[in-house]
């Protein structure tokens, strides 16, 4: 490969490492639209001042020539002009993404947000939102149709959803019109027609009820978010209507009618509309952008638009809550799952070819580190849960591959193993250097013993199993003989540790079983252990007491009251909070 | 030969006709403008990412050039000619920016020493890749000349319209870098058979 080649190579490599933030798109367009408003304000300004200009002119030639003006003109007379009122300029539009740029207009990809699950399960078109979300509740209905007869009437269904969920007066339905599985009701107020409300029957099997999937009207199209869409607080709802100087009441509401925010919005027909959702109820998994306008004359309802979404299972607000998700290594990707259900909730990295990312970890307030290793040469990169910057954190040394990477729970250290580009397993040869990074930007490195498992705390004190058991390097010390030796029954080895606080935590391996030991700082005075578990555990990790687990094969388990609840999740490792 | 470089629906739709691009139908600015960020928007941050080691400002540069191209989409009003233009204004707008730098520098007090926080720590190092950190130790003529050679795939006489200079500076400009780096990347650029 020639020099050139190999420039290229590393250029691209490095590049990798820059991603754009994602609304580049928006941003130039918020300023293209503010120059557009700026120029609309000054092409008439200057208009009126050249009128103006003119005009003086004009005068002031009339008062020269004028015979009285010669007769007597005095030294600081000025050309009086009638005052004009001047264009108003008129507001500019938002300028928010996909909006105001005609139908060719392309939404900027996010990066790095493949959408995500629903967390609902229905074999009906569409996303179902009232008053059944999943074929389960249909089937529900189907053993007691009594509790809501209405619902195996489309029309009825309808009805229900303006007049009694969402509260927005009696309407009328008109017959419905069916085309295969999906039902348009057209619904009115007196003569007006307000909204069509499209529905599908839901269930696999025998009488199916109706539920609604959106409700549309000509006179308000809602842009984002769209049907379907997953949603998280805060929400930016925006959209456009053809009705002259509205005001439109946006709402999202839980399918179990829940009003969970509720705001106003103005908009014209040459203004796109943009309104700014928080809730802070995370209880909900179906829900329902509900847009609305009244009649000026009597109140009515003038208008309905509805578009249905999903609650993420991340936090109300801000980055996902660690001890609700964690992050591990799945299928050779850094994902972020759900702690409950381990449902993979977002991915996080996308190797490129060649590239192999491993070892993920948590800390601070939103951030992931991992490391990718590419041949003889390793990164720890980082992403933001709460679409933060990402890119290279460390550089590792030529030649030298990361393993065991950890970071503090406030994110202010990180530790990991390098060794030799050996071509044996990462993390098992002999020759490894601990480096301990942080706080305060510093840097430390020790020689070490094959690790076979580490963790680190805020103020840069290791912990970290090595064949000759598990010991603590605490901040300062220069090498393993400074380290503390943490205390285990003759005949069982420790392994997995991981800070609990400013205690350890460690599972102990012994002929009877696995279990759990603690040790209580500062001397890391063993306390008694629990009960054995079942099954070996392979990584530790600990937030607030919440104690995660990896297990071998892949899988995940809580740690809670001496037991091992297993999280849905095969083929994670490293699992982190 | 038709060439679709649109990349979803509703996306402007590029065609080569004739070895020069243009947007099918009436092209507004504001189609084009999404067609050339989509198609090269990235691109052109990553670009100025290494003129500039510095991503914010990089997105800040590009998004000038944009705002640029589609006040000027009068006269551009062909897709490769803006993504030249795009590309020019980068190259210029990062000149621009390192000058500016350079001046506050040289009248900015020296900042205060580091004060701990969470993850400056740890995560404060970013972008650390030895290949960026040659970049930034070359001069800034012999930094674009790299850049838009090796990164940007031009020819020396893309890379010549795109710096301003001669296609005989750029060659020199080249040698030069391709010099220092070897120097300074060390067996990283040394030839392999």
């Amino acid at each position: 490969m020639s020099t050139e080649e190999q420039l290229r190579a590393l250029l691209q490599h490095a590049a990798e490492d820059v991603v754009p933030r994602g609304d580049g798109l928006a941003v130039i367009r918020e300023r293209i639209a503010a120059r557009r408003s700026w120029r609309r304000f000054l092409v008439p300004v200057a208009a009126l001042a050249g009128v103006i200009g003119v005009a003086a002119a004009g005068a002031f030639t009339v008062h020269l020539t004028s015979d009285s003006a010669l007769d007597s003109r005095p030294a600081t007379s000025a050309p009086s002009v009638v005052p004009t009122a001047a264009p108003q300029p008129t507001a500019a539009p938002s300028g928010t993404p996909c909006q105001g740029a005609g139908a060719d207009a392309l939404c900027p990809t996010p990066d790095p947000t493949p959408p995500l699950p629903t967390g609902t399960t229905t074999s009906a078109p569409g996303t179902p939102t009232w008053p059944f979300t999943t074929d389960a509740e249909a089937l529900d209905w189907q053993r007691n149709p009594a509790a809501r007869p209405w619902a195996g009437d489309a029309a009825a269904v309808s009805r229900h959803l303006i007049s009694d969920l969402l509260g927005l007066g009696v309407v009328t339905a008109s017959p419905v019109q069916r085309a295969g599985g999906e039902a348009r009701v057209t619904v009115s107020v007196g003569s007006r027609v307000v909204g069509t409300v499209v529905l599908v029957q839901v269930g696999r099997d025998g009488v199916l009820p109706w539920s609604v999937i959106n409700v549309r009207t000509p006179s308000i199209t809602t842009d984002a978010p769209r049907p379907g869409d997953v949603v998280t607080t805060p929400l930016t709802v925006s959209g456009t209507t053809t009705d002259y100087h509205q005001s439109i009441r946006v709402r999202l509401v839980t399918a179990s009618g829940a009003t969970l925010t509720d705001r106003p919005v103005m908009a014209g027909p040459e203004q796109p509309w943009q309104v700014r959702l928080s809730w802070t109820n995370v209880t909900w998994t179906a829900g329902m952008i509900v847009s609305s306008t009244r009649s000026d004359k009597d109140g009515s309802l003038s208008a309905i638009a509805l578009v249905p979404v999903r609650r993420t299972s991340l936090a109300s607000a801000g980055p996902p809550i660690a001890g609700a998700s964690f992050v591990a290594l799945s299928n050779g990707y850094v994902v972020l799952r759900d702690a409950v259900d381990g449902r993979q909730l977002r991915q996080l990295s996308y190797p490129p070819a060649g590239s192999v990312d491993n070892w993920p970890a948590r800390g601070g307030t939103d951030a992931v580190v991992w490391v990718r290793t590419r041949g003889c040469r390793s990164q720890v990169l980082r992403t933001g849960l709460a679409f933060g910057p990402s890119g290279v954190t460390a550089e590792g040394t030529n030649a030298m591959v990361i393993s065991h990477l950890a970071m503090s729970p406030g994110g202010a250290t990180l530790a990991w193993v390098e060794e030799p580009c050996s071509g044996s397993s990462p993390g098992t040869a002999a020759g490894q250097v601990l480096v301990v990074r942080g706080p305060d930007a510093s840097e430390q490195r020790t020689v070490v013993a094959p690790v076979g498992g580490l963790d680190v705390r805020d103020d840069g004190s290791v912990v970290l199993s090595t064949a000759d058991g598990v010991s603590v390097l605490s901040r300062g010390a220069t090498g393993p003989a400074q380290a503390t030796p943490l205390a285990t029954t003759s005949g069982c080895t420790l392994t997995a540790p991981a800070w609990l606080g400013v205690g350890v935590l460690a599972w102990e391996s012994c002929p009877t079983g696995v279990r759990a030991v603690r040790f209580a700082s500062p001397a890391y005075s063993r306390e008694a252990p629990g009960p054995v578990v079942a099954t070996q555990v392979a990584t530790t990790s600990v937030v607030d007491d919440l104690v995660l687990v990896g297990l071998p094969a892949g899988a995940v388990a809580r740690y809670a009251d001496g037991q091992l609840q297993q999280v849905p999740c095969s083929a994670c490792a490293f699992p982190s909070w | 030969m038709a060439t679709t470089m649109g990349t979803s629906a509703g996306a402007a739709v590029l065609h080569r006709q004739g070895g020069v691009r243009q947007v099918s139908g009436a092209t507004t600015a504001d189609q084009a403008l999404t067609a050339l960020y989509t198609a090269h928007y990235r691109r052109l941050v990553r670009l100025a990412a290494f003129l500039l080691h510095d991503r914010d400002s990089a997105e800040e540069v590009v998004q000038d050039a944009y705002v640029a191209v589609h006040r000027h989409w009068h006269s551009v009003r062909d897709l490769d000619r803006a993504e030249a233009y795009l590309r020019q204004a980068v190259v210029n707008g990062s000149r621009s920016r390192l000058r500016h730098r350079s001046v506050v520098e040289r009248h900015t007090e020296p900042p205060l020493p580091d004060t701990a926080s969470a993850e400056c720590g740890a995560l404060g190092l970013i972008e650390r890749s030895a290949v960026v950190q040659a970049l930034a130790g070359l001069p800034q003529r012999q930094r674009e000349a790299v850049v838009l050679r090796y990164y940007a795939d031009l020819s020396a006489a893309q890379t010549a319209h795109a710096m301003g200079i001669s296609t005989g500076a750029v060659k020199s400009h080249t040698s030069r870098a391709m010099s220092a780096l070897r120097l300074s990347l060390g067996e990283s650029l040394e030839d392999q058979p």
